[in-house]
């Protein structure tokens, strides 16, 4: 969720507590491009959590499976080791959420093709290292296996299949995708494999309306900050949240304690000065 | 010449033994594909964070195990933390760099099942992934050193849950190597940051292993050790272990063609002997090969399973790299005889620069190999990789697969031969 919100900063919608209530009423909630979003993200988180924890070794119930371990002989693990983690985080992932949309309607099947999304990123993220054991440390035997990337890095690939996230739409239980239509039987094969999907188009995010989760956009911050490593959405965010939403952008002086000439170690202990610092604010202001 | 076998066969037999040879060789690759198992098995293992009572300053150790999963899956002399940079952890005043203790125990247990090494699974590899967070204050500088104090140590199954014997503790210097693109450029981003080698154990004798790492930081009026090295959020080991199927798979198949060689050897040496000529130089050297690929046959790997024998790794070096010597001598007088001109030499002496070059040749790999595995007989941790020099090579030798490199350069010198000669 704080991947959610940090993704969604400088957005009108900035991913509120209450989107991810999906697991109490997942049939009131609007299929709209935010709550595909959602969908992706939890379902992604899901297979992530689950993955480092079984790497932990704490977590009691990850499975081997002996898929493609050539089972003659199979007593799993003293013949062909275990399988990876992240298969067994996909799993979960389907088992938790795909399980929860019992409908056959368009909704629903929206809902698991996001899903599906969110556990794509996961392993298309992932990175293949390898390391070589051969005669005298050669690479003439070498093992390879995938790295879970860092859950920002996840973030923001979804972020990007947000943007380009594609709508679908529906009449008598017929798909309108494009100028094609086709049979929704067909099942979500037919959606786009590498996009997020939505039925309904977004509520405007501008004005709060509760029964879409908008809380409006005022007295949400902006930034102004300038320079080549600010990505677009920052750059803007004062004319779209605020400006463009018929706000004005009020700004704010104020002065920050924070620490400054820190002694840091790699870890857990800061010896640090307090300075007082002056730090610019824009709030969107009626 | 009179021949010895071949020379002897019409061509209807030596079709039909060919054929057979081909039919052998495929249906070992068969079983390798088929039957056999990946080779290696690779588990990611992820360190518990450990708070432990009392500070040990660089290069002390103590004589306690940190354990993340004891009796009933509790942790022993360890209070594990979630998170080392939480502000939580960063106000507590007891949470210090030299209080942390990173603990591996493996292998991981799956499905309320407690896992546990297999002898068969013959070798055990560590390699080291540092999860390091991009702050604005505390960048990583340049190619930081890491000074890791660690300890390994084995428990058996009939061991109690807290009984681990030390094999190794040592304090070991590791090159960090960490980059970060631009546009990550914000904090909670990590850095991708290489791979470093940890451990090497030429022995999977014992069921479990525990792994103590810590990462300690000097006192203030000494020289700063594990400074510059970024905010580390968490330390995942990687162990590869062979698999054991894959072992037994291999070794079946040494048991069998071991004495098939032996008889065909003695069989050949028997007929030459019969011969009213001495031994031709080739066919000394066909003996030599002969004796270099039993001895890479014999399936030592059975002893394993009763005997610890931690030398395994070096020792299957070394039946490797005179295999490959012999071979190469072999294909040098096998050119020199039959390809290079009319002349038959007939005499190792006539060979002496081709095979000396070979010779030393291997014998580098073989000091190499002594001054890298020799070492890490007494000490595990050692890696001759984590000096700058060594850190080049082996780039340039993963890069480049040492084995090749041997092949071409072979090919190259007898090219050289034939044109010169």
């Amino acid at each position: 969720m704080e991947e959610c919100q940090k993704q969604f900063v400088w957005d009108r919608w900035n991913c509120p507590r209450n989107a991810f209530t999906l697991f109490d009423k997942s049939d009131t909630q609007p299929a709209n491009q935010e709550m595909a979003f959602v969908h992706a993200i939890i379902s992604a988180a899901i297979v992530h959590t689950v993955t480092r924890n079984c790497s932990l070794g704490h977590y009691e119930n990850c499975h081997c499976d002996n898929s493609k371990k050539g089972t003659i002989g199979a007593n799993g693990w003293t013949w062909g080791g275990c399988s990876d983690n992240v298969r067994f985080g996909e799993q979960v992932s389907k088992g938790f959420l795909d399980t929860r949309e019992r409908g056959h309607d368009v909704k629903a099947l929206v809902n698991l093709h996001n899903n599906d999304i969110g556990r794509k990123v996961v392993r298309n993220t992932m990175k293949r290292i390898c390391k070589c054991h051969g005669v005298s440390g050669s690479c003439a035997t070498q093992t390879c296996w995938m790295r879970l990337a860092d859950f920002n890095v996840i973030g923001d690939r979804l972020k990007q299949a947000y943007n380009k996230a594609q709508q679908v739409d529906y009449e008598y239980n017929r798909l309108n995708y494009g100028k094609e239509r086709r049979n929704i039987d067909t099942g979500p094969s037919n959606f786009p494999k590498k996009h997020l999907v939505y039925i309904e188009s977004s509520p405007e995010y501008c004005y709060t309306n509760d029964t879409a989760g908008s809380h409006g956009t005022e007295g949400r911050e902006c930034s102004r900050r300038k320079g080549k490593h600010v990505p677009r959405e920052e750059r803007r965010s004062c004319k779209n949240l605020c400006r463009q939403c018929g706000l004005r952008v009020r700004k704010k002086v104020l002065h920050v304690e924070s620490s400054c000439n820190c002694k840091f170690h790699w870890c857990c202990e800061v010896k640090c000065d307090v300075c007082r610092k002056k730090v610019k604010q824009f709030v969107c202001h009626r | 010449m009179s021949g010895t076998i071949l020379e002897n066969l019409s061509g209807r037999k030596l079709a039909v033994l060919v054929s057979f040879i081909l039919l052998c060789q495929i249906a070992c690759f068969l079983i390798g594909g088929c039957i056999a198992p990946a080779p290696s098995n690779v588990e990611n293992v992820l360190g518990t964070k450990c708070l432990v009572d009392t500070a040990l300053s660089p290069g002390t150790f103590d004589d306690h195990w940190h354990i993340p999963r004891g009796h009933d899956r509790r942790p022993i002399n360890c209070h594990p933390i979630n998170n080392i940079n939480s502000p939580e952890a960063i106000k507590d005043e007891r949470v210090t760099p030299n209080k942390i203790v990173f603990a591996f125990q493996i292998p991981n247990p799956k499905v309320n099942e407690v896992l546990d090494y297999s002898r068969w699974m013959q070798n055990l590899i560590g390699v080291l992934h540092i999860e390091v967070l991009y702050k604005e204050n505390i960048p990583i500088a340049g190619k930081p050193i890491l000074s890791l104090d660690v300890k390994l140590g084995y428990r058996n199954k009939w061991d109690p849950d807290d009984k681990y014997t030390l094999i190794a503790k040592s304090t070991e210097k590791r090159y960090m190597s960490c980059e970060i693109e631009d546009k990550r450029k914000i904090e909670g981003y990590q850095y991708d940051c290489d791979l470093l080698p940890l451990f090497e154990l030429g022995s999977l004798h014992h069921d479990f292993y525990l792994i103590n790492l810590r990462l300690p930081v000097a006192e203030s009026n000494k020289e700063p050790i594990n400074e510059g090295i970024g905010q580390i959020e968490d330390i995942i080991v990687v162990v590869i272990n062979q698999n054991g199927g894959f072992t037994k798979v291999w070794v079946s198949l040494k048991t069998v063609f071991f004495p098939v060689i032996i008889g065909l050897m003695i069989w050949f040496w028997h007929r030459i002997l019969l011969l009213p000529r001495p031994p031709a130089l080739l066919e000394k050297m066909l003996l030599t090969l002969g004796i270099a690929l039993s001895l890479l046959n014999l399936p030592l790997e059975f002893l394993t399973l009763w005997v610890e024998m931690p030398f395994m790794l070096l020792l299957s070096d070394i039946r490797q790299g005179l295999f490959y010597a012999a071979l190469l001598s072999f294909w040098l007088i096998f050119c020199g005889e039959h390809l290079m001109d009319d002349v038959t030499r007939g005499r190792v002496r006539s060979y002496w620069k081709h095979l000396s070059a070979v010779g030393f040749g291997c014998l580098c790999l073989f000091i190499f190999d002594m001054c890298e595995r020799g070492v890490q007989l007494k000490n595990p941790f050692y890696s001759i990789w984590v000096t700058d020099l060594g850190t080049n090579l082996a780039y340039l030798g993963g890069r480049t697969d040492l084995g090749k490199n041997l092949a071409v350069f072979s090919a190259l010198f007898i090219k050289y031969e034939i044109d010169s000669g």
